[in-house]
C-alpha cells in the first residue's frame, strides 16, 4: 500500500527471449499509467545492461541507480529520476557498470517492499533470459505482463518464463502480442495472436502492431504515450487501462491501422507512401 | 503408493541416527542424495543449507543432487525459498525430489518436477508398476520423468519432455519431445493431436515426422512393434 492507503501493484514486464518490447512496452505503459493519474514508477532490472532511461528519455539525469540504493550507498529518493514531462512518472535506472550478481533476491525484495510505500504501480523491466537477473527481476513482483512476438521462438520462450511465473505463484500472468503484422497473418507467414494464446493459455492483455514509430520514439527518448496517436501508442494506451481495471474492447488490427491515419489518407487520395 | 514404501525403507537405511536434526549426504550411482530431515525447522534448514560448501559442495554441484525431504510438509513458500536462495544461487543440478509425504510429492508433481528415484541405466524395479497422472499441460522447460506409466491430463507443448519407463498417454497436443520404455520393451506413446518432430520408444528414435504425415494433428497411437515403430490413427 502507498502512502495515500492505495494498493500498490508490483509487475514485471518480462518474455524470456530478448528484443521482443520489454523496454518498450514498460516505458509506454508506465506514461500512460501516469497520465492517467496515477503514481508510477519504472524500475529497470537490467543491471549492466540499462536501457530504459534512454527508451524513457532520462538517461542525462541519471546520478544514482538500484544498485546504490541495495548497497546503501545512497537514499531511495536520491536514485529515483523524476519524469518532468509527466506528473507522478519516475524512473529507477539499473547500474551500467555492474553485473547481474550485484544484486540478490533479498535485496530486489525489499527494494519493492520500500517503492510500494511510495508508488501505486511499480513497473520492473525485466532482463532476457531465465538466469538470475530474471529471477530478481520476478521475486518482488505481485503479477506479470509476458510480451511476445507472433514467431515461434518467441512464443516457445514465452512458455518457458509462464511456466517459472507459475510456479512462482505470480498471479495474474497476462500476455501481449507485440509487432503483429496482420498482412503477414493474413498471407499464412506469421502467427495469429489465436494461435499464440491456444499455445500459450493465458489471458490476453494487448495486441501492438507493428509500427515504425515505436523505432523513433525510442531513438529520441520519447515514449509513444507521451501524445502521440499511432497505431501503437494506442494499443499501449488500452492496454495500460486494462491494466488499471477497465474494459477496453480488443479492435480488429488491418492494414491501415497498422500503417496509420495518415498512410490510410494518402492512398485514398492516390499518394504514395 | 511403491514409491512411498520404498522411501520410508531407504529412510532406515539411509539414516542411522534419523532423528539427529542435520543435514546428511550420501553417494548414489546417480549422484549425491542430500537428506534434509524433517526434524529441521523450516528456517533452520534454509540457514544449514546455506552453510553447505567446500569439496562436498563442489562434488553435488558436478554430478547432480536428490534432494529428499523425508517426510516434510513441502509448502510453495518453503519450494521457492530452496530453490531461489539454494538451487538457483548454488547452481546445482537437481536430479529429482523424494519425499514420502503424500502432499508434498503432490506438490512437486503439479509444479512439474521430478520425482523419485532418478533412473539409471541398471533396472531396479518392473516398468508399469505405478502410474503417474499429471492434471496440467507441461510447457516449454518442463521435464518429467517417472519409472512407470505417465499419463497427461493437458497440452503437452514445445521444448516439454517426458522420460518413462513405460507407456506414455497424452490427452491434448503433443509437440514436445516423449520417451517411452526408456529400459526397453514394447511400449506405446499415445496422443490427442500428433505434432512432435521426434519421438522415441526404447532404442528407438524417429526424427523425421513433419506435416507431411497423414496422422499429423490426429489423435494417434504410436507403438514398437517387432522392433519397428507402428502409428495407428485412433477413430473413436
Amino acid at each position: 500500500m502507498d502512502s495515500s492507503g492505495v494498493q500498490s501493484r508490483v509487475i514485471v514486464i518480462t518474455s524470456g527471449k530478448g528484443g521482443v518490447g520489454k523496454t518498450t512496452t514498460t516505458s509506454n505503459l508506465s506514461v500512460a499509467l501516469a497520465r492517467s493519474g496515477h503514481r508510477v514508477v519504472a524500475v529497470d532490472a537490467d543491471i549492466g545492461l540499462r536501457n530504459l532511461d534512454v527508451v524513457m528519455g532520462l538517461e542525462n539525469r541519471v546520478v544514482y541507480n538500484l544498485i546504490d540504493v541495495v548497497e546503501g550507498s545512497c537514499k531511495l529518493s536520491q536514485a529515483l529520476v523524476r519524469d518532468k514531462r509527466v506528473d507522478n512518472l519516475f524512473l529507477l535506472p539499473a547500474a551500467q557498470t555492474r553485473t547481474k550478481d550485484a544484486v540478490s533476491s533479498g535485496q530486489m525484495e525489499e527494494l519493492c517492499s520500500m517503492l510500494r510505500e511510495e508508488f501505486e504501480y511499480i513497473l520492473i523491466d525485466s532482463p532476457a533470459g531465465i538466469e538470475s537477473g530474471f529471477r530478481n527481476a520476478v521475486v518482488g513482483a505481485d503479477e506479470a505482463l509476458v510480451i511476445s512476438t507472433p514467431e515461434v521462438p518467441s512464443v516457445r520462450d514465452a512458455d518457458r518464463i509462464i511456466g517459472l511465473l507459475e510456479s512462482m505463484e505470480k498471479a495474474p500472468i497476462r500476455l501481449v502480442v507485440n509487432r503483429l503484422r496482420t498482412s503477414m497473418v493474413r498471407e499464412g507467414e506469421m502467427l495469429d495472436v489465436n494461435d499464440v494464446l491456444d499455445i500459450l493459455a493465458i489471458d490476453l492483455i494487448g495486441v501492438v502492431p507493428e509500427d515504425d514509430s515505436v523505432v523513433k520514439s525510442a531513438n529520441r527518448g520519447e515514449p509513444l504515450t507521451l501524445s502521440d496517436s499511432s497505431p501503437a501508442a494506442l494499443a499501449f494506451q488500452r492496454i495500460a487501462a486494462r491494466l488499471a481495471g477497465d474494459e477496453v474492447p480488443f479492435p480488429k488490427f488491418d492494414e491501415e491501422n497498422e500503417r496509420g491515419l495518415l498512410a490510410g489518407l494518402r492512398r485514398l487520395f492516390g499518394k504514395k507512401d | 503408493m511403491a514409491e512411498v514404501v520404498e522411501s520410508v525403507e531407504n529412510r532406515k537405511d539411509l539414516h542411522n541416527g534419523a532423528d539427529r536434526a542435520e543435514i546428511l549426504l550420501k553417494g548414489t550411482g546417480y549422484g549425491v542424495r542430500m537428506i534434509l530431515p524433517e526434524a529441521l525447522p523450516d528456517e533452520r534448514l534454509l540457514e544449514e543449507l546455506l552453510r553447505f560448501s567446500g569439496d562436498a559442495a563442489r562434488l553435488a554441484r558436478g554430478i547432480g543432487v536428490v534432494l529428499d525431504l523425508q517426510g516434510r510438509s513441502l509448502t510453495r513458500p518453503l519450494l521457492l525459498a530452496l530453490l531461489s536462495q539454494f538451487v538457483w544461487t548454488g547452481d546445482f543440478k537437481v536430479l529429482s525430489w523424494m519425499s514420502y509425504n503424500v502432499d508434498t510429492l503432490e506438490l512437486l508433481r503439479s509444479s512439474g518436477f521430478s520425482i523419485g528415484e532418478p533412473m539409471t541405466d541398471k533396472p531396479e524395479r518392473s516398468a508399469g508398476s505405478n502410474t503417474l497422472v499429471l492434471y496440467q499441460s507441461l510447457r516449454s522447460g518442463q521435464r518429467v520423468e517417472h519409472d512407470g506409466d505417465v499419463v497427461l491430463l493437458g497440452h503437452m507443448n514445445d521444448g516439454a519432455e517426458i522420460y518413462s519407463s513405460g507407456n506414455v498417454f497424452i490427452r491434448g497436443r503433443l509437440k514436445g519431445v516423449v520417451h517411452a520404455g526408456m529400459r526397453g520393451g514394447e511400449y506405446c506413446i499415445s496422443a490427442g493431436q500428433f505434432e512432435a518432430r521426434q519421438l522415441r520408444i526404447a532404442g528407438k528414435l524417429c526424427s523425421t515426422l513433419g506435416s507431411d504425415v497423414e496422422w499429423w494433428g490426429k489423435a494417434v497411437v504410436i507403438s514398437l512393434e517387432n522392433d519397428s515403430l507402428v502409428a495407428r490413427e485412433l477413430k473413436l
